[in-house]
């Protein structure tokens, strides 16, 4: 058991560890009784001990005793963004992407990329004389009951195959990366990628689709977050028009 | 008397799966597993807590956000040497205080002496203010006045008379408003103890002001 001490001539309060020692249980009984007494017309006093047993304690009180102030999911999200970016660097393992078919993901991009060039490059041609830089660029928010910048249905976005496309995601859960797969009307992946990193900041992830990347029809975004196993499993439809 | 809230069993028991996932997460953490992936774990956990503190002692949001990473960056740093005996939430707990102390004389270096940092709703020991507030002085309140300052002066007489934990619970109940569930912490005793303190209470000094004042507690 420890003895009771008070700081003397400078604060008329008792100390952090004397207020550690009594929510710990490990004062003799008269020095509890002493701090108990100080704790009976002292709110601030009483306020650290509450602080001090929310530490403790997993979740709010039943009477939700400990949720006068709110903190949302988004901020923790946010701070903890903030946070990794104020690690050391070493604490950060390097992006190591692993693709579970490597050969078929490999093939996918390179076939998206071909297409796009290809796609690009006649879409070029064609415009050659009207061709200008592109300016306020398709931008598609996929978030849900959201609306997205190009309006209509914010759960259905429609592309043009003809335009550069940029599919802006705000997955609901924050992973550190994320695996994205377009997949067909036969549920076939057409194209996929994994360890991508969202925005610092934002949080978001964004897909470009160059022109003639996707044929017209109709296609999943499906978007999977978690380290070790699946914690986040979501799909967007997409529907590319000519 | 107030009826206290069931306690959500099931609540109960996904906060106890959470505290334990949260021991494993330092404790790999400090086996140098994964320690990203686990350090987060810890982080979100605590993150809501450790940014309620600093808002309740802190008016800027940008300093509460800096003091809420500084507390969580000097975690990063000494997780690994915390010896998992004690708690980590009083450990933590210990570097939030700190941290704002550290921040408190930065900004007042002429209260560098002061030993504890305490929330904004800080008064001296030996003051309780009463739970009834302040009537505004008119001509027509007046009598009142007299009524309430009489009122307020037997009913804090009639509760120095109680014995004592059942009259320290009584002025933790009506003069700072604790709930039983915060009574039972800062007094240290179950909820069960503090709501037949204060049945045992509110039947004295029933019996004692009868007649004089209406009263509830």
């Amino acid at each position: 058991m420890r003895e009771s001490r008070i700081v003397p001539g400078v604060s008329s309060h008792p100390d952090l560890d004397r207020w550690i020692a009594y929510h710990g249980g490990e004062l003799l009984e008269s020095e509890e009784d002493q701090l108990r007494s100080h704790l009976v017309s002292c709110r601030a006093c009483v306020s650290l001990v509450l602080d001090l047993e929310s530490f403790n304690e997993p979740t709010c009180a039943d009477d939700g005793s400990c949720a006068d102030v709110r903190v949302s999911e988004f901020e923790t999200a946010s701070a903890w963004r903030a946070m990794k970016s104020a690690l050391p660097a070493s604490a950060i393992p390097p992006r190591v992407a692993q693709p579970r078919y490597a050969a078929r993901r490999h093939l996918a991009l390179a076939a998206s990329l071909i297409f796009g060039v290809v796609g690009w490059s006649l879409w070029s041609v064609e415009h050659r004389e009207h061709s200008r830089p592109q300016l306020n660029l398709a931008i598609h928010d996929l978030e849900p009951n959201r609306a997205t910048r190009s309006g209509g249905d914010p759960n259905l976005t429609e592309v043009r195959n003809h335009e550069f496309s940029a599919l802006v995601m705000l997955p609901s859960k924050s992973f550190a990366t994320y695996e994205v797969t377009i997949l067909d009307s036969q549920d076939q992946p057409v194209w996929g990628s994994e360890g991508l990193l969202p925005h610092p900041e934002l949080g978001t992830l964004t897909l470009g689709l160059p022109p003639g990347s996707l044929e017209p029809g109709d296609f999943r975004l499906r978007l999977r977050g978690g380290e070790e196993r699946i914690l986040l499993d979501e799909e967007l439809p997409i529907t590319v028009r000519p | 008397m107030q009826e206290q809230p069931r306690v959500d069993e099931a609540k109960r028991e996904r906060a106890e799966r959470e505290a334990a996932r949260v021991d494993l997460a330092i404790e790999a953490f400090q086996a140098g597993r994964n320690r990203e992936a686990n350090y987060r774990q810890i982080f979100e956990h605590y993150h809501p807590i450790v940014h309620r503190f600093f808002r309740k002692r802190v008016f800027s949001a940008d300093d509460q956000l800096d003091l809420t990473q500084e507390t969580f960056l000097r975690v990063y740093k000494g997780l690994e040497g915390f010896r998992r005996e004690a708690r980590f939430g009083t450990w933590l707990f210990r570097i939030a205080h700190n941290t704002h102390l550290k921040w408190l004389r930065r900004i007042h270096p002429d209260e560098a002496g002061e030993a504890l940092a305490l929330p904004k709703s800080d008064s001296e020991p030996g003051t309780w203010e009463t739970a009834e507030p302040a009537a505004v002085a008119t001509e027509e309140t007046a009598l009142e006045d007299m009524l309430l300052d009489e009122r307020q002066r037997l009913l804090r007489g009639a509760v120095e008379e109680l014995p004592g934990q059942m009259r320290e619970s009584t002025k933790l109940r009506i003069y700072q408003e604790l709930s039983y569930r915060e009574i039972s912490v800062v007094m240290r005793l179950s909820v069960e103890t503090v709501k037949v303190h204060l049945f045992q209470a509110r039947k004295k000094l029933k019996k004692k002001l009868q007649g004089e004042f209406d009263m509830t507690i």
